[in-house]
């Protein structure tokens, strides 16, 4: 509990300096944050390098923007906005081009026959939920991936708490009708 | 099981639910094979989802944060509140020498006037100060008593109200002098400190990019 306390006063510390014009402590707040952001904009378009792009591209608007955020509210919810609405950006400049079915799949190659089973699975999943809607998508991201409380998603999307459950709902009610199959073998073996 | 509870359920699995909410939830789940039925399929869909790698091939930490750091333009964009204050520090001086100004003009204007009532009280001058309707109240002092009463009176005024003259003159402008100089060695200092920071951040962004 101390070590968190510790851990929000140093972010605190570093986004002061930040909104100074400190550019190694933004520096830190980006390393403290990149793993985070570029999942949640993967897990949103489907594409890595894609989402390293969009990534970089929402750590430069948090820098310019660095002065509208209040440093009592969460920074990662924060710039997890603005990475979903960057890879949201990105993916309606790229819509032509990207299309789920193209995206190069890992490939299993000399795996293990189990293995690659997961990895095509894991593949219908992902594409699965790149299916999604947008909107539902970023809710669904944010709740499953990324572990935010419907509060959370609420005020990182700044959308209403009931929107979070609904969009929510949605997405799964989707997700459960695609992979049904997917659900019912998962089940079957465990 | 109704479309309520089917809510409920998710906001349970979610780890969402408190109280009595979540009690009741519990409670409906050990009667309801059709509501446990639901749970395990969300379930398995997480961990479904969580099986999903993550993305692979990505850049290392180090070149992601420099290649951030060399596309950041040199200072965001300062809060409002940090505009308004610059504003008006750089007003400032701007600010003292019209607040001075304006001393130094009434108190010559009130020294004009004072003048003109005093040497010409029947004058065209002396009748627009006047207020119509107002008569001076007969003073019970005499004539000298009086004039070196309104001389003490203007006296401190001068000393009190600065920008008049004699020793209230010169305090004034002491006092403005210090004011801008502090000024501008306040400014040379901070001018100082963005350099320094500027030259600091240069240097750690070239040694990231060497790693």
């Amino acid at each position: 509990m101390k070590a968190e306390r510790t851990a929000d006063q140093q972010e605190l510390d570093w986004i002061r300096k930040a909104q100074r014009g400190d550019r190694q402590a933004f520096g830190a707040l980006v390393r403290s944050h990149r793993q985070g952001v570029v999942n949640v904009v993967y897990r949103m378009c489907g594409d890595a390098h894609l989402a390293e792009d969009a990534a970089q591209m929402a750590f430069l608007k948090a820098w310019q923007h660095l002065s509208r955020f209040r440093p009592g509210s969460s920074f990662r919810n924060w710039v997890y906005r603005i990475a979903a609405n960057s890879a949201l950006d990105n993916l309606r400049r790229e819509r032509e081009t990207l299309n789920p079915e193209e995206i190069d799949l890992p490939d299993p190659g000399a795996a293990p026959e189990e293995r690659a089973e997961q990895g095509e699975r894991a593949e219908r999943v992902r594409r699965a939920v790149l299916d999604l809607p947008e909107a539902s998508r970023a809710v669904l991201v944010l709740r499953e991936y990324e572990g935010l409380s419907y509060q959370e998603i609420a005020e990182t999307l700044n959308i209403p708490l009931g929107t979070v459950m609904s969009r929510l709902n949605y997405a799964r009610k989707r997700l459960l009708e695609m992979l049904s199959e997917e659900i019912k073998l998962a089940r079957e073996g465990s | 099981m109704n479309e309520h509870i089917t809510q409920l359920l998710e906001a349970y699995h979610d780890g969402e639910l408190r109280g009595a909410q979540l009690e009741r939830v519990e409670a409906h789940l050990k009667s309801c094979a059709g509501c446990r039925e639901t749970l395990a399929r969300l379930d398995t869909l997480s961990v479904l989802l969580a099986e999903s790698p993550a993305a692979a091939g990505l850049k290392p930490a180090y070149q992601f944060e420099a290649e951030v750091r060399l596309r950041i333009p040199a200072r965001p964009e300062p809060t409002r509140w940090g505009k308004a204050m610059r504003a008006i520090w750089m007003l400032a001086p701007a600010a003292l020498l019209g607040a001075l100004a304006f001393l130094r003009t009434t108190s010559l204007v009130g020294w004009l006037v004072t003048a003109v009532l005093r040497l010409a009280p029947d004058s065209m001058l002396a009748n627009l100060f006047a207020v119509p309707g107002w008569t001076a109240p007969q003073s019970p002092l005499a004539p000298e008593v009086e004039a070196i009463g309104q001389a003490l009176v203007c006296w401190l005024a001068g000393v009190c109200l600065p920008g008049l003259s004699g020793i209230g003159g010169l305090l004034t402008l002491l006092v403005v002098s210090m004011l801008y100089l502090s000024w501008l060695a306040t400014w040379a200092a901070r001018r100082r400190h963005h350099q320094k920071l500027e030259t600091i951040t240069a240097g750690s962004r070239g040694s990231i990019d060497k790693e």
